[in-house]
């Protein structure tokens, strides 16, 4: 099977590539893999907590080219998105972009779980802090997960 | 006859070599033509069904694909290492079958075996590094003897259970056997990268 050059471009030089500080309030990390095949893949944002714009995208992945071509890809259309906006990504315009067969979708469902669950993960921290403070919660209600 | 996912192994191997001797194309080589075909297509058959009731895994794979499940068989994926799709039913795959502490382990590791590959090609090494990744592989080892006895597990509540048990006995031997795969595959490359 052949990789469509789009994949191949994102599998030889993979932007964003790397990791951010678990730890601070700004970032959200997501964690998800794939039974089937053994990929692994770690998605980090970067929100500013006054526009919710993600600044900052990171990943690691551990898996084939496609699974490392869409991860590559989601964190470049995240960069730059309010985060409710980034939720919106698709992993069939993943898989439109990069001309992913129908034996690599999985890949892309992969990335865009990926995407939630670093969005969750950075709404559940700032969700906590906030309600400490009692302070705009509605903006905060997460409404991720559903599919 | 009804199908079992536990069998006497003894009892399969005579069985085996009793039709293996009753189908062998030696028998038939003063036969018609067409006879001696059927010998060597039955043979065949014979071979494939005692290899694939043998094996555990083979057995409980293809017993899965009977039922329904669609599941890609591990001869087949050996052939066609690419994803597989494992599922009962048609749907999203639950992203949450593989515990999230799992998941951390086993970024962990690949994060380990890329360090280890590097050095491996500049030539050079790292004893905590080579103990660090003999630990983990003992404990993958390990977590595959367990997934192997809750398969076993289902394999009771298979040939016991009534309709509605074994349905839910099938559902939870498909999530063993992705973790199984999964966990094997994790094995194989740390045996791999150690032994390079």
């Amino acid at each position: 099977m052949a990789y469509s050059d789009k994949v191949i471009d994102h599998y030889n030089n993979p932007r964003n590539v790397g990791q951010l500080d678990k730890s601070s309030t700004e970032v959200g990390t997501g964690l998800v893999g794939a039974p089937e095949c053994g990929d692994v893949m770690r998605l980090q944002i970067r929100v500013n907590p006054e526009t919710q714009v993600i600044e900052e995208a990171k990943f690691k992945t551990f898996g084939c080219g496609s699974a490392i071509a869409s991860s590559s890809l989601a964190t470049e259309w995240i960069k730059g998105r309010t985060v409710d906006d980034a939720l919106t990504v698709k992993n069939t315009e993943i898989v439109k972009e990069l001309s992913l067969p129908p034996v690599k979708i999985h890949c892309s469902v992969l990335a865009e779980d990926a995407i939630r669950a670093a969005i969750g993960d950075w709404k559940k921290k700032n969700t906590a802090a906030e309600t400490t403070e009692a302070s705009n919660e509605s903006e905060a209600a997460p409404e991720t997960m559903t599919k | 006859m009804k199908p079992r996912l536990n069998l006497d192994l003894a009892a399969l191997e005579t069985e085996f070599h009793r039709l293996s001797r009753k189908l062998h194309p030696d028998r038939f080589a003063r036969a018609a033509e067409n006879e001696k075909q059927w010998s060597l297509a039955d043979t065949a058959l014979l071979n494939d069904a005692y290899r694939t009731l043998k094996d555990p895994l083979h057995r409980t794979e293809y017993l899965l694909k009977l039922e329904g499940a669609d599941i890609v068989l591990e001869a087949d994926a050996e052939l066609n290492p690419g994803p597989i799709q494992a599922q009962v039913g048609n749907g999203r795959k639950d992203p949450s079958r593989i515990p999230a502490d799992l998941l951390e382990e086993v970024f962990d590791l690949n994060m380990q075996l890329e360090e280890m590959r590097g050095l491996h090609k500049r030539g050079g090494a790292d004893p905590e590094l080579r103990s660090s990744l003999t630990r983990a592989k003992k404990k993958f080892d390990r977590l595959l003897g367990e997934v192997d006895m809750d398969l076993r597990a289902e394999w009771l509540a298979w040939d016991e259970g009534d309709q509605a048990a074994r349905l839910a006995a099938q559902e939870r031997m498909v999530a063993l056997l992705d973790r199984r795969r999964y966990l094997s595959n994790l094995v194989r490359d740390v045996t791999e990268t150690l032994g390079a």
